[in-house]
């Protein structure tokens, strides 16, 4: 078991830059995802842990040891491949064997060893029936299997997954998804998974580094990334329906005294009696904000130019008019998508569409007038500008 | 009701259409392979006739009478074994060498970025598809430059073991493009997992990539054969006794009388490793179509 900590890795590949100053601490045992579009270098950021690139710059520790130009066998890693990579002229049973084979005399291994460590590790994923086929008699998902013990067999320090299920049908991905979590925590192997599947991100990692153009945009548990996403693109990759952004921006008005309701109290309101000159001036909606916020706000961002972000779930749609209005606004019904468990509602805020998550049963018409319930204790402020979170 | 019923008979003249197309196919196949197997039926008819005629219809077969006179002749000729002993060693010679040069060529050309791959890749393409008259030079250059050597002391003509070295570099270009295509669509990955688990250079050529290119190294070494079995040519002008040569002199008799029977018994003796071939190699040709390979 090991840690693998990066600093300050930078690769390039000709001109463009596909890493780009990335520093990560990846504890033992953990179960870490690098989560991004593609060609967001995340594939390249664990080519570079497995030994398959060397860094430009920078530094790569797996457990304290400095690996930057050792050989990849020498790392103790191992890798799936998205296309599992399987030798197709061995059976099942050979090509899960060559890890120990390929040096049986610097593990001191004999025949029989080799043969009860594959079988051993075919047993944990359940294939031990197919070890006498040839990869091409396998179905996707036995391939899959066969490809995760081949990396497993050597018990490794890093277990380095890229894409692995992106290959399998939707269903047997998402069996997949539980039994390679159930095994991570079994074995205890820290592990690193590649994926742009943000929901295999979070239904299985413990920690996500979500990464664009080469950067990492943000590390933190899914609870974290999901909640307080530290900018726009993270708030809107993470999350289905993404969460939504309103623009808006603070303008000073008459001086007006409002009481918080209990159920809103923390958030911009502010909470209590407050106060205040500021209001959060959106389409077809204002929100008063507490002054102490409002110019944190305005020092983060000169040219007060705001987006306020709020997940599809945070907002609730009522048909009549609520009595207290803070964070209430009217807007029309564009398109319901029924899921099942829950609908999706598009609606029309101003010139701006938001989703909104809602239980199932209410019915609403398209073009139906309703009127919209913003959670203010869960709105995120960001700027507009850079992208990143303000409050 | 009606509507299933029209479906039923929709279907049955969809199945008889069907049925139509497959004997109208067969029936041009046979035309086809007949039209294509119409000349050898009259060598294989030659080659059994008794005495040295031609054959010039299936009548012969009465005037002249059916004998493997011919075939026993050609093999209990001692310069025929010798020939072929000659054409033997040129042919695994030629194979082993292609193989030597063309599959470390190719796997280079296919795993790694290097000053100038693509320009070689494009001048190797241009050479293996120039041919005619380019050929021809190209021949009466090489003879001119082996006579010249030979002149100097360098034993060249007559020496069986220039002729392998000669067939190889002839196959270089396009079966490298061949190889590298092949390697290609192998993918990468499968280097890179043998790498990672910690498998030497050695092992991952001869473990991982070779065996899994299996039917491209067969492709290889069976266009090797049959480029050093059916040269005639450059086997002549460098007066290597080849079971080619063999043939020619001793078909064309003195005076330029042309022993048909024998010429044709042995014509066959001599295709007949390379129909053997076609037919054992048969799905890794396939295998070859696809990746773009068989030259026209």
């Amino acid at each position: 078991m090991a840690k693998v900590t990066l600093i300050d890795v930078v690769k390039r590949f000709g001109r463009t830059i596909a890493v780009d100053h990335v520093s990560l601490k990846i504890n033992d045992g953990e179960f870490y995802a690098f989560l991004g579009p593609s060609g967001s270098g995340k594939t390249t950021t664990l080519r570079l842990i497995a030994g398959l690139e060397t860094p430009d710059e920078g530094e790569i520790y797996i457990d304290d040891r400095l690996v930057n130009y050792v050989h990849p066998r020498d790392r103790d890693v191992a890798m799936v491949f998205q296309n599992y990579a399987l030798y197709p002229h061995m059976t099942v049973y050979d090509n899960i064997a060559f890890p120990l084979m390929a040096r049986r005399k610097q593990l001191k291994l004999t025949v029989s060893e080799v043969r009860n460590m594959v079988l051993e590790v075919s047993r944990l994923l359940g294939i031990e029936q197919l070890l006498n086929r040839y990869p091409s008699q396998l179905s996707g998902g036995q391939q899959q299997r066969v490809a995760l013990a081949r990396a497993l067999v050597r018990r490794p320090k890093v277990w380095l997954l890229d894409e692995p299920l992106s290959n399998l049908d939707a269903k047997l991905r998402l069996s997949m998804r539980v039994e390679l979590k159930k095994m991570q925590r079994a074995l205890g192997i820290t592990t690193i998974y590649v994926t742009h599947d943000q929901v295999e991100a979070m239904s299985m990692a413990d920690r996500i580094a979500v990464m664009e153009r080469g950067r990492v945009m943000q590390i933190g548990t899914p609870d974290e990334l999901y909640y307080r996403p530290s900018n726009v693109f993270v708030a809107t990759f993470i999350g289905a329906p993404p969460m939504n952004l309103i623009p808006c921006s603070i303008v000073e008005g008459e001086s007006v005294e409002y009481t918080v309701p209990e159920n809103k109290s923390g958030g911009i309101a502010g909470s209590g009696r407050v106060k205040t000159r500021f209001f959060m001036e959106c389409p077809e909606l204002r929100i008063p904000i507490d002054p102490w916020i409002a110019s944190a706000i305005l020092k983060e961002s000169v040219e007060n130019k705001l987006y306020l972000g709020i997940r599809s779930e945070h907002i609730s749609i009522l048909k009549a008019r609520p009595l207290e209005s803070i964070g209430v606004s009217r807007a029309v019904v564009e398109v319901v998508e029924p899921l099942g468990s829950e609908s999706i509602v598009t609606l029309r805020l101003g010139g701006e569409a938001i989703k909104v998550r809602q239980p199932p049963g209410e019915k609403y018409s398209m073009g139906e007038e309703v009127y919209i319930d913003i959670d203010l204790r869960k709105a995120l402020v960001f700027n507009a500008i850079n992208g990143g979170l303000i409050t | 009701m009606k509507s299933s019923l029209s479906i039923f008979r929709g279907s049955a003249s969809f199945l008889a259409s069907r049925y139509g197309l497959r004997i109208v196919a067969t029936v041009l196949g046979v035309l086809i392979v007949f039209a294509l197997l119409y000349p050898v039926l009259f060598v294989v008819i030659t080659s059994m006739l008794r005495g040295n005629v031609i054959a010039r219809g299936i009548e012969d077969i009465y005037k002249y009478g059916l004998s493997l006179e011919h075939y026993i002749a050609a093999i209990t000729d001692h310069a025929f074994y010798s020939s072929l002993q000659v054409s033997i060693l040129i042919s695994i010679l030629t194979i082993t060498t292609s193989l030597l040069v063309i599959t470390p060529a190719a796997y280079g050309f296919s795993r790694f970025k290097f000053w100038g791959r693509d320009t070689m890749l494009f001048a190797y393409l241009v050479v293996s598809q120039v041919g005619g008259g380019f050929g021809v030079a190209a021949i009466i250059a090489l003879f001119v430059f082996l006579a010249r050597l030979h002149s100097m002391g360098i034993p060249t003509l007559g020496n069986p073991f220039i002729l392998p070295l000669i067939y190889t570099a002839n196959q270089v270009p396009f079966q490298t493009w061949l190889l590298k295509s092949y390697f290609d669509a192998l993918p990468k990955e499968l280097d890179e997992s043998s790498f990672i688990d910690g498998a030497s250079w050695s092992q991952i050529v001869f473990k991982v990539v070779l065996p899994a290119s299996k039917s491209a190294m067969i492709i290889i070494a069976m266009f090797a054969f049959m480029a050093a079995w059916g040269e005639f040519l450059i086997a002549s002008f460098l007066k290597v006794n080849t079971l080619a040569k063999y043939i020619y002199e001793t078909a064309v008799g003195p005076g330029q009388q042309i022993n048909w029977s024998d010429f044709a018994a042995q014509a066959i003796l001599f295709a007949l490793p390379i129909i053997v071939l076609y037919a054992v190699a048969q799905r890794y040709i396939g295998e070859a179509v696809r990746y773009g390979a068989v030259k026209g």
